[in-house]
Formats: C-alpha cells, sequence, structure tokens
C-alpha cells in the first residue's frame, strides 16, 4: 500500500502556512500573545518545511 | 508497506541517492549558517582555508575541520564571549530557550543552548523514533528520570505528548514510588536508561515482591543512555524482567537524538534524514563507507541552528550494516547499536578490547547479578584486568562452576584473561542514571 499524497500541493500549503504565519504577526500591533505564539507556530512550520519541503526539493528535481 | 508504520514516509523511505542528495544540500546549509552567523565556526574554518563555496560533494565535506568537546571547553564558561555557551551561538541570546549540559564525565560539561525551533526540532527527531518503536496514542508511559540539566529523556517526554502518547512524568518519585505509580496507573510503557530499567525491576521483585512480568503491565521499554540495549544478553535479561519488549534509542546533549530501533529490533537506524553520519576508520582516520567495519562516529546535526553542531566527533564506536530493514525504511542501520567508547576501547595485552564485550559474556551468565565491575591495571609491565561480580541468590554454593565457565567464555569471546572477584549479591554498586562500570588505572 503506497501512501496517497501530492507533495506539490503540500509544499503549497506548508509555504501559505507560512506566510500567514506572518502576515498575522505584521497585523497584530505587538501584542504579545499573538507574537509568541507566531513564534511557536512557525517554529512547528519551520519542522514541516524540513520534513516536507526539503525532500520535495530533491524529489521533485527534474521533474 | 502499511505507510501508518511510519513517522514521515517521504523521508524514511526516501531512495537512497535521494536521501544522500539532500543531506548534501542541508550540510551546505548549515554549513553556511555557522560561518555567517558563528565567531567559533568562522575562525575554525577560515584558519582551514574552507568557506561555504568549497563544499560541492562529500569529499569536500571531509576536509572540514571535526569539532570536539575539549573545544566547547575553551570557548564557554566565565569571562568568556555569550556565557555560558560562548561564541559558537548562531542566534542573539534572547532567542534561547533552552539550556540543557552535559554530565561531565570527562570533564567539565558542555552547556548546550535550543532555541524554540531547535527544542521542536529534537521532539521531531524523536518522534521518529518513539512512532517506529509502536508508541501511539493509546499508550500510557512513564518517565522514571529526573528533570533536569540533563537533556536525558526530556524530548521522549515531549515527543510522546505530540504522539498523543498519555505522559506520567516520574520526576522526583524514587524507585519504589515510581513502581507503585506505574501500577495504580497501569502503565505499559516506559523510558529509561538501562542501568535502571534492570535495578527498577530489581528493586520490584526483590524488596517489594512485585514482580514486574506478572504484575505489571509495561510491554514496551526505551532505553538509552548506555550500550546495554544493543547486547543481547542485556537486552535478554530486561525483557525477561518486565515481560516487555525493549527498544534500544541513542542520542547526546550536542548531536540530537539520532538513532532508534524500529519495533523488529534489528539494530539502530540512524535518522539520516536530519543528521549526517561519517565513521572513520580508528587507526587511519580514513572514512569507512562499507558495511561490517568498525570506527568511530561523527556526527553533524543537518539543522540544528542555535549551537550548530557540525562534524563531531562523538567518540562512539559504531559499523554500518546496509542490508535492508524488514520495517521498509530506508536508513541504514548499526550493527550492534554504539558498541563502545572510543575512550573505552584499549588495547590490552595488545589486543583491541572493549568493555561491552565483558557485558555480554557476564550477562549470559543466569547465575550472575545484572552488576559487574572491571578495573584494568598493571602488574608489572603486564595488563591486568580485574572483574567483580555476583552470585545471584541461591547460586552461592555455584561459585567454582560459574568461575570455570565464565573465565572460558571470556577467554573465547575476548582472547584474554581476567582476575575474577565474586561478591556478594548486594555488594556492587546499583545504578539510577548511566552505570559506571569500568576503570583503567594503568595510567595513573
Amino acid at each position: 500500500m503506497k501512501p496517497e499524497f501530492d507533495l506539490n500541493a503540500m509544499v503549497q500549503k506548508i509555504q501559505t502556512l507560512k506566510q500567514n504565519a506572518a502576515e498575522l504577526k505584521a497585523v497584530a500591533g505587538g501584542i504579545v500573545a499573538v507574537d509568541r505564539n507566531i513564534n511557536r507556530i512557525s517554529a512547528s512550520i519551520r519542522v514541516m518545511e524540513l520534513d516536507i519541503c526539503d525532500a520535495a526539493d530533491i524529489l521533485l528535481a527534474g521533474d | 508497506m502499511d505507510p501508518s508504520v511510519y513517522w514521515n514516509p517521504i523521508l524514511e523511505t526516501m531512495p537512497r541517492e535521494k536521501l544522500q542528495a539532500l543531506q548534501l544540500k542541508k550540510f551546505k546549509r548549515i554549513f553556511t549558517w555557522a560561518y555567517d552567523n558563528s565567531p567559533f565556526y568562522r575562525r575554525l574554518y577560515r584558519d582551514a582555508g574552507i568557506e561555504p563555496g568549497d563544499i560541492k560533494t562529500f569529499a569536500d565535506i571531509r576536509k572540514v575541520p571535526k569539532i570536539e568537546k575539549s573545544m566547547m571547553r575553551e570557548i564557554q564558561g566565565p569571562g568568556k564571549n555569550n556565557y555560558p555557551y560562548g561564541d559558537i551561538l548562531c542566534v542573539p541570546k534572547t532567542d534561547v530557550c533552552s539550556y540543557r549540559q552535559t554530565s561531565g564525565t570527562t570533564g567539565q560539561p558542555v552547556y548546550q543552548a535550543d532555541s524554540w525551533q531547535d527544542w521542536e526540532w529534537g521532539i521531531e527527531a524523536y518522534s521518529h523514533a518513539l512512532w517506529a518503536q509502536t508508541y501511539r496514542n493509546t499508550d500510557r508511559m512513564l518517565l522514571p528520570f529526573g528533570y533536569n540539566i540533563f537533556v536525558a529523556f526530556w524530548a521522549a517526554h515531549y515527543a510522546a505528548e505530540k504522539l498523543g502518547v498519555e505522559v506520567v512524568p516520574g520526576g522526583v518519585l524514587n524507585t519504589e514510588a515510581r513502581i507503585l505509580k506505574m501500577q495504580e496507573l497501569e502503565a505499559n510503557a516506559m523510558a529509561a536508561t538501562v542501568s535502571y530499567v534492570l535495578n527498577m525491576g530489581r528493586v520490584a521483585r526483590e524488596k517489594m515482591g512485585i514482580d514486574p512480568a506478572k504484575d505489571l503491565n509495561i510491554q514496551k521499554i526505551t532505553v538509552a543512555g548506555e550500550p546495554g540495549g544493543s547486547i543481547p544478553a542485556t537486552r535478554q535479561r530486561m525483557e525477561e524482567l518486565w515481560g516487555a519488549k525493549v527498544y534500544d534509542q541513542c542520542g547526546s546533549t550536542e548531536i540530537g537524538h539520532w538513532g532508534w530501533e524500529c519495533h523488529h529490533q534489528a539494530g539502530l537506524h540512524v535518522n539520516e534524514a536530519f543528521f549526517l553520519f561519517e565513521i572513520e576508520d580508528l587507526e587511519t582516520g580514513e572514512i569507512i563507507t562499507e558495511p561490517g567495519k568498525k570506527g568511530r562516529l561523527v556526527a553533524t546535526a543537518l539543522d540544528r541552528t542555535a549551537q550548530p553542531c557540525i562534524r563531531f566527533d562523538a567518540k562512539d564506536i559504531i559499523q554500518w550494516n546496509a542490508e535492508p530493514c524488514a520495517c521498509g525504511r530506508s536508513f541504514w542501520r548499526l550493527d550492534g547499536g554504539i558498541i563502545g567508547r572510543a575512550d573505552d576501547i584499549t588495547k590490552v595485552k595488545g589486543v583491541l578490547w572493549a568493555p561491552s564485550a565483558v557485558e555480554e559474556v557476564v550477562r549470559g551468565f543466569a547465575q550472575l547479578s545484572d552488576e559487574y565491575q572491571i578495573i584494568l591495571s598493571k602488574k608489572g609491565d603486564a595488563d591486568q584486568i580485574e572483574l567483580k561480580v555476583e552470585l545471584m541468590p541461591g547460586y552461592e554454593n555455584n561459585e567454582a562452576d560459574v568461575r570455570h565457565a565464565l573465565l572460558a567464555k571470556l577467554r573465547l569471546q575476548t582472547n584474554l584473561n581476567y582476575l575474577l572477584d565474586f561478591k556478594t549479591y548486594g555488594d556492587l554498586p546499583r545504578f539510577e542514571g548511566k552505570g559506571k562500570r569500568f576503570q583503567d588505572l594503568r595510567h595513573n
């Protein structure tokens, strides 16, 4: 049984998450609760970049 | 293969050539990051005449200077830049959220900074291990360790939570209280050092009248911190004592959690998506790429950014196993886990010798307790190995037979003779953390 996933779509969604996090931080006017939660979310998004996006760069190269 | 057996099937089943391309890409990135942001690394690399653009192949990586604990000790501590971490730090101190240190058994402790980003990365690395060892959200795991300045099982705690495992922190409870809590909550999993798993089991059985295999519900145990998890005789003892499957896991403060057994218990997988592992020949220093030859580990944490770990001489002795594992992962494995420490592997009477070889023999004797002590010394010009062991209760009258059989087995396994000293059961030290069972007094 092969896993069913769309690597390209996953990469795009992760980049969207990253962008949304940055935009939310930008419009939060420095509210500490938002700022610090975004920092944590961003760390999790970074882990997904390491998990998915880095691999996609290699696996999709030449496609 | 069922993809649900993998934490991340994309990385764990990547074709080998793609995995190596990923490692090279990541090495270039972490090298550049460290060069640009850490005065320590920049100094090191400039002195060696190497800069980011020079890294194009794995052969280029081998020209990058290694680091080791003694170098950290030189840049860390009072009066140094960026106290306590030193100028290896690549991020502002305001980004450091977590402090840990090494145990300092070989000298001044090494201080390790982690940003939240690195902490998340470390937990992700440990998540690979627990998932591969069948931890799921139906498990209740008791962690019987002192939650303190050592990294120990902190990442196991957070990784287990991430998997959905219910975690019972067994922090400052004593051994008896931990066993009672385990029994009360019907915990079905735990993680601890090899020595403590054995010690806890004996305390339960001998002091509390609780048979861990029958009266407790522990079904899986993750062990770390000592080679015993991959020594068959030691693993068998733990599994029989607890009636549980035992999985080995390894890592270090500086590198991170880099290796683990999957549910097939067929050798430590190394996480080649998060780390680069090189094995150096013990005598020539040449890189070993073929399986079956022992060497020392040089490790790079490919994604750890606050205090990077690039080409760290871990002083662990390992050997590759390139045979495919039944689990389907493409990560290579290590034969025998961490075979020993380079500091402990030594020549005795001209023979290359490791304490783990003695452990395998001692723990293969049911008449002997879990504990032993080895002392290397000199008698005149000759090396001498003293081995202290204990007979299990009920075997006190069998000393002559055990002595004869033990000497024969040790000679067969290690080609050396031993001075045996039989102690009364309970006389040798017991350990809650890593056991200290070996002393080399020859150079004192």
